[in-house]
């Protein structure tokens, strides 16, 4: 049980430190255990939760299709196209419009698409691209907490706690909307004074043809259908019995069909690195379970709560937030799990849903906190960056700890009217 | 395998008296039937297919001309110094390496081919000064050419070097690639040591930034600024912010062409620096070179 413990805690400060890629410190932190006899190679395999290896996978074969018929380009461009090049509507849109994206696909995609348009559109207006850039951070993850799909510490918790797609539709989503219209105000009193642009920079943005970006209207229509199939799937996947991850896999094997996909070349496309990741900590937290050190931390915390799923929610949700800001959310989380499960098994799984809730809620929006808060931050901060538009990590923390310290506040309020 | 292995004394013909390229043909296919039992047709339109694509004359006199016959399953050399100098296409060439292989090619062909060019250029006078086919059959034998043993680069790069060094701005690249008309220089630094190479691609990506690229497409884009702003950029940047570091697209100069071909096939690649020990430039090999001095020696 103690080595258990240490080759969990050396992996995570290994993890948190990035100096190793954290996959292989996963991996390896999982092989340990297996080469210790801590667990057996069959109970390791158990803890794999395949629910949310093959949602994940599937999600990313169905977006690597979806992406390369250039709609979601079309769409950000037609956006700058509407509003007039009038930069803060354009942020605010494209603002809007990542959180809506980041909830129905993962957010490193949402902001690899949405990013480089901003920095295009940016450029011809002659602004910086730093509060589009900005927006879209905290859009990415804020957007990512409104769904079960929308971040991988949500299809963790969906899968573990039985949570269906309609379940944070109905717990999250009313949050979500209070958040956006509250960040959108910030934005106005931040950066809407600020933005002016020429009418000749403006002009250059109304001549763009965005039409010419659908270059395969055959493979677009296709993939909206099969993905409005896929999004009505998730929505009754909670009625009919089914999970989430049947629903995307069967998507995604229908429209490798219908698409005439070369399936090599989209699986090629998925990000083995994290799926690999999620198996090795799956792997490592679920020796924590078998060895029983999750149900000794679970018995003191409910010591020091005593059972009081008021106060645990509300330590839950800062905890998190702030762990968050500082380490990649999804070890976290893998962790915390289990550790709420067992608390479960004493308060009974109904009394502890509005936990599950903190939790989401404090792991996603935490990654608002720093720059290295979430890998999207990160990819971003490298984009704009590559674009001789550098966001330092002093700056970012100016917006990301009020703001963050902002949404986790009416998060607060939020749960304690709702639930309690 | 030795050159001279594949040589016989009687395929060696010292002072042949004949007068055009025409009867020298006919007289090596029938030799060659005589022994091999091929057909002199065959024999004959072998030559004369690969003549179509151009002679192969040296100025020293020297011709090499060579075919290959569908399925012979060998290499055949036929050596012929003729007594006159025969006219060809405004040439003259009085000695003659004849080579046949079979239409895919025996593996020492190349070779062969390419030994052959090495002893015009090296070894002419001393060929020429051999007086009869003895002598020139234990002159070869003594240079004792290996032709299993592929050629080395430094055999067939051009003497000429032209890089660039890291603190070189865009535009004075792309001022000498249009000099040169080449569109890919290795980088260098102040001691000629290769750092990694700069081509056209590299100097483009100034008018087209990483976020562009990331996109599916610009073509709803009737301007853009990056590439309207080209100019200046080419002007403040240097050779350092853009060029390609790498260590593995380069080739030792003693290396040799079939490590060479390897990597070209391999990696997909068109052009490899050549260094030598010391990791300094000596020059640039390209497939071209292959396609000049191998496939079509």
């Amino acid at each position: 049980m103690y080595i258990a413990g240490t080759i969990f805690i050396l992996s995570y400060v290994f993890i948190a430190s990035e100096k190793i890629n954290k996959t292989i410190v996963a991996l390896l932190g999982a092989s340990l255990m297996l080469l210790f006899h801590i667990i057996s190679q069959d109970k390791a395999f158990e803890h794999v939760d395949m629910n949310v290896i093959s949602l994940l996978i599937s999600m990313m074969v169905l977006v690597k299709i979806v992406e390369q018929t250039g709609v979601f380009e079309f769409i950000a461009i037609k956006i700058a196209k509407l509003v007039k090049g009038d930069p803060f509507k354009i942020m605010v849109f494209l603002f809007l419009l990542t959180a809506f994206f980041s909830a129905m696909l993962d957010n490193i995609t949402t902001v690899l698409l949405i990013a480089p348009v901003s920095i295009l559109l940016a450029g011809e207006l002659k602004i910086s691209p730093i509060p589009f850039l900005l927006s879209q951070i905290f859009a990415s993850n804020i957007g990512g907490t409104s769904t079960l799909i929308g971040d991988p510490p949500n299809i963790m918790i969906g899968s573990a706690a039985g949570l269906s797609f309609m379940d944070f539709v109905f717990n999250l989503v009313p949050l979500i909307i209070i958040l956006l219209i509250f960040l959108s105000l910030t934005f106005y009193f931040l950066f809407g004074k600020k933005m002016k642009v020429s009418n000749e920079n403006r002009a250059r943005i109304m001549a763009f043809d965005e039409k010419k970006l659908i270059k395969n209207p055959v493979l677009l229509h296709k993939s909206l259908i099969v993905m409005t199939f896929v999004i009505i799937g998730f929505g009754i996947h909670g009625f009919v019995d089914l999970e989430a991850a049947t629903i995307a896999m069967t998507g995604a094997s229908i429209l490798i069909i219908v698409g005439k996909i070369d399936p090599d070349t989209v699986f090629k496309e998925v990000e083995w690195g994290s799926i690999f990741f999620f198996t090795g900590l799956f792997i490592m937290v679920g020796t924590l379970v078998e060895t029983g050190i999750i149900g000794i931390i679970s018995k003191k915390m409910l010591d020091f709560t005593h059972g009081d799923v008021k106060f645990t929610a509300k330590i839950l949700l800062w905890f998190s937030g702030g762990f968050s800001a500082i380490v990649d959310n999804i070890p976290f989380v893998a962790t915390m799990i289990p550790l709420i499960q067992d608390m479960g098994t004493h308060l009974g799984t109904h009394a502890i849903k509005p936990l599950w809730w903190a939790l989401s809620l404090g792991a996603c929006l935490g990654g608002n906190g720093t720059l290295i808060g979430a890998s999207a931050n990160v990819i971003i901060a490298n984009m704009a960056a590559k674009s001789g538009n550098k966001i330092s990590f002093l700056d970012f923390l100016k917006y990301g700890v009020p703001i963050t310290l902002m949404t986790l506040l009416i998060s607060y309020f939020y749960i304690l009217i709702r639930y309690f | 395998m030795k050159l001279h292995h594949l040589l016989q004394t009687d395929l060696i013909f010292y002072d042949y008296d004949i007068k055009s390229l025409d009867e020298l043909y006919n007289a090596i296919a029938e030799k060659i039937y005589d022994k091999f039992n091929i057909n002199e047709d065959k024999i004959l339109k072998a030559f004369r297919e690969r003549e179509n694509l151009g002679y192969s004359i040296f100025s020293n006199g020297t011709m090499i001309p060579h075919g290959r016959i569908e399925n012979l399953d060998d290499l055949i050399i036929v050596i012929v110094k003729t007594k006159n100098p025969l006219e060809i296409s405004n040439q003259k060439a009085d000695l003659f390496y004849c080579i046949l292989t079979s239409n895919i090619g025996s593996n020492c062909y190349l070779k062969t081919l390419a030994s052959f060019a090495r002893i015009s250029h090296e070894y002419d006078a001393e060929i020429r000064s051999k007086s009869n086919a003895n002598e020139i059959l234990d002159f070869i034998t003594e240079l004792n050419i290996d032709i299993v043993s592929p050629i080395k680069i430094k055999d067939i790069i051009s003497g000429k070097v032209v890089t660039v060094n890291i603190e070189d701005t865009i535009a004075s690249v792309s001022d000498k690639m249009k000099k040169y008309n080449m569109i890919f220089f290795p980088v260098v630094d102040d001691e000629g040591k290769y750092l990694g190479q700069i081509n056209v691609l590299d100097v483009l990506e100034l008018a087209y930034p990483q976020y562009v690229l990331m996109m599916t497409d610009i073509n709803f884009l009737s301007n853009f600024r990056a590439f309207e702003e080209f100019q200046n950029q080419e002007l403040t940047t240097k050779v350092k912010d853009l060029y390609t570091k790498s260590s593995d697209k380069t080739i030792n100069v003693n290396a040799n062409i079939v490590e060479f071909g390897y990597i070209l096939v391999k990696r997909h690649w068109h052009h490899l620096t050549v260094v030598d020990d010391e990791n300094k430039v000596v020059g640039i090999i390209s497939s071209r070179t292959i396609l000049q001095n191998i496939l079509r020696g």
